[in-house]
């Protein structure tokens, strides 16, 4: 049980941070966009049905690492095309008990961002629509990178300048995994961040996020162990980040959950590029 | 007595405050706002549609007003194709909304006058629109030596050397970007300078090539963090004034008689020496020489065009409030104004002082720079923009100008409320129009 609290939260956390690379601009008519990233996550304790915490025990812990790679299109000045895949290894210790780590690739998804309406062209309100594809089976390796269904994702997406030079990054979303107990799920996120000087080379932001699953039917099977069908996390991460030139910038994020109910609670931090071109 | 002193008192008091009222209803103080608002986006309508339009209007005079509001519909050179009246009436410090409607007109650009004529109150509020704007078709003058002549003047620009000198300007340069000041020589071995500034870090710099307006002298553009801008003065301009100085307000009037000694003769070679500036020199100062934009406003904007069309070493083009566009009909145009607009007012002195220089004679001269002429030759994609209350470059004029394009990737944006100068959206939408042509990411 707590072995699947742990893993299915990262999961959650992976296909978070994969999909939020580029927010809600258009990337713009031929131009692309390439990210790759490595994520590190750890977690120990987790916050149990009635979201009291709970705490792992000595010697309980869960290490995971994932190399992702991100990448968009821009079709036409409104229509991006996006996609994206990861491979991850991580190690479960429960007390005393070492299980086998594990390594494969986890789920890739493929979508479509599209621009509804802008405003001066300096805040955009996008819709954008993913398939989320496993590429690993639950039932034959045992692998627990995700939910090993096939899921889609719909959300709208506002982003653009706040105050001065300061922007923000509001989504929410629904995501439903294609399996008779679901789950349904409602994704969520606020970024603000700003630059730090005037050319934008140096910039500093917060977000807060987290997904809200439900299920009508609340069973884990054995086939499936890592399924969270009902329960809650919130995560907030800051990021810095930084522009060598237009086309390549590095960013840092750090992470911890910080609310939550059948989840892990965790934390980590992802490092990632961005190549525009 | 007291009685009769109290109503002697009251009378005089009434005598005394009535002249005062009296005035105050002959000559009532107040102001009138006049909110219009298109029916169409940016006054752009179809010729199958009706030409609309909302007036929001505002009193604030003490007074009633009564009158009527009349709407006249003309076409560019003031005849009048459609007029109508309706009664206004407003109360004290009232308001009022009033819808016009005008029948669908065929293709062009109309002058919309709303006239309020009230007790108290006389003005008109003047608007422009533009019906069907891709369907107007205008003239062409072009003489049928026209590309021999500037193939010559190309082939013989050829045999300047250009003596290319770049300096590097410390003062204004920054920590972001690199100033340069370049000196070259042109046609007839004239020299002109520009401003070349380039982004400190990186390299491989798409261009926005900026050629001037009307005696405007170009400055280092150091706002642009995406790009490497190179602004040219060409000669007569700003810094480029050694051996060719004109007046400034006859600039566009030497040797006018002569097409091959005139001014833009030089000066359309000079922005093909410009750009042969940026070629020979690009991979020294981190430009990518496979991704330039000609791009310029008013006496830049045929600038622009003209380099495009002349040298398909440009990818891409821009410009805006096109001056010379058409000049047939910008000059019928521009004199049709109750004051002949600028720059037709200086060619209209010109010939009444040179009688023999006859207005046929100095038209056909100018076909040989007309941008219309050239303008057909860009292959590359072309935004333009222009102010629907433009008089320097009449809106149909820059139309006619623009149905000429042959390339389908074209555009335009209209600033309805604009005279010769664009709003801050099409400033916003050229930027990503230049990442998206040149490559830029966004």
């Amino acid at each position: 049980m707590k072995k699947t609290y742990l893993l299915s939260v990262f999961t959650l956390l992976m296909i978070s941070c994969v999909t939020r690379v580029y927010a809600g601009w258009p990337i713009g008519k031929y131009r692309h966009i390439f990210t790759p990233s490595f994520t590190y996550y750890t977690s120990k304790n987790q916050w149990d049905r009635q979201g009291k915490k709970v705490d792992g025990g000595s010697g309980t812990r869960f290490n995971a690492y994932s190399i992702g790679l991100f990448g968009g299109v821009g079709l036409s000045r409104r229509l991006d095309l996006l996609a994206s895949i990861n491979l991850t290894s991580q190690s479960s210790r429960i007390g005393s008990d070492k299980l086998p780590a594990t390594t494969g690739l986890g789920d890739a998804t493929l979508g479509l961002s599209y621009n509804l309406a802008h405003w001066k062209y300096k805040r955009f309100l996008s819709v954008q629509g993913t398939v989320i594809a496993p590429l690993y089976t639950v039932k034959n390796t045992g692998n627990t990178f995700g939910y090993g269904v096939l899921g889609a994702e719909g959300k709208l997406m506002y982003s653009g300048q706040l105050v001065g030079m300061s922007y923000i990054n509001l989504e929410g979303g629904f995501r439903r995994y294609f399996d008779e107990k679901g789950p349904n799920q409602i994704v969520y996120s606020l970024t603000v961040g700003s630059p730090l000087d005037s050319r934008k080379k140096n910039q500093l932001s917060v977000d807060v996020g987290g997904v809200s699953s439900k299920s009508a039917n609340e069973t884990i099977t054995p086939v499936n162990p890592n399924l969270v069908y009902d329960g809650y996390y919130i995560k907030g991460s800051l990021n810095y980040g930084h522009k060598f030139t237009n086309k390549v910038s590095l960013f840092g994020s750090v992470f911890t959950t910080l609310a939550g109910r059948n989840a892990a609670q965790g934390s980590g931090f992802v490092i990632f590029g961005i190549y525009k071109f | 007595m007291l009685r009769i002193s109290i109503i002697l008192g009251a009378i005089l008091a009434f005598a005394g405050i009535s002249p005062a009222l009296a005035q105050e209803e002959a000559d009532p103080k107040g102001e009138i706002f006049i909110d219009t608002k298109s029916g169409n986006k940016n006054a752009v309508y179809t010729d199958q549609s009706s030409i609309t339009y909302k007036l929001a209007v505002k009193s604030t005079y003490n007074v009633k007003q009564e009158g009527k509001l009349t709407y006249d519909l003309l076409t560019d050179d003031w005849k009048k194709v459609y007029t109508k009246s309706v009664s206004v009436r407003l109360g004290k410090k009232g308001s009022g909304t009033y819808h016009v409607r005008i029948p669908h007109q065929a293709a062009g650009v109309y002058r919309v006058h709303f006239s309020f004529n009230l007790t108290y109150y006389d003005d008109t509020v003047k608007r422009v629109v533009a019906v069907s704007p891709e369907k107007i078709k205008t003239e062409s003058f072009m003489p049928a030596d026209f590309s021999e002549f500037w193939s010559k003047s190309k082939d013989q620009l050829a045999k300047v050397a250009p003596d290319y000198k770049v300096t590097e300007d410390n003062k204004q340069s920054t920590k972001d970007v690199t100033v340069y000041k370049v000196e070259m020589r042109s046609w007839n071995n004239v020299p002109i300078r520009g401003w070349l500034s380039v982004p400190t870090e990186g390299k491989n710099w798409p261009v926005i090539y900026k050629l001037p307006g009307y005696n405007i002298a170009m400055k280092p553009e150091i706002d642009k963090p995406d790009f490497a801008v190179f602004t040219l003065d060409v000669r007569g301009n700003g810094m480029s004034r050694d051996i060719v100085a004109p007046d400034p307000d006859r600039y566009n009037l030497t040797n006018v008689e002569n097409r091959d000694l005139y001014i833009y003769h030089g000066v359309y070679m000079d922005c093909l020496r410009g750009l042969d500036f940026i070629m020979a020199k690009g991979a020294d100062y981190k430009m990518n020489t496979s991704r330039v934009c000609a791009y310029g406003g008013s006496q830049g904007a045929t600038l622009a065009i003209v380099t495009a069309a002349l040298d398909k070493r440009i990818t891409a083009c821009t410009f805006e409030l096109p001056l010379y566009a058409d000049m047939h009909d910008a000059y019928r145009i521009g004199t049709s104004f109750p004051k002949t607009t600028w720059p037709m007012n200086r060619f209209q002195e010109y010939l009444k002082l040179h009688r023999t220089y006859t207005q046929q004679r100095f038209l056909s001269m100018w076909d040989y720079y007309d941008p219309q002429n050239f303008i057909s030759r860009i292959k590359v994609p072309v935004l333009m923009g222009i102010g629907l209350l433009d008089e320097f470059c009449p809106p149909r004029c820059s139309f006619g100008m623009y149905n000429k394009l042959t390339t389908d990737q074209k555009e335009y944006v209209v600033a309805p409320d604009k005279a010769h100068e664009m709003n801050f959206d099409y400033f916003m939408f050229q930027l990503l129009w230049f990442k998206e042509s040149l490559r830029a990411p966004n």
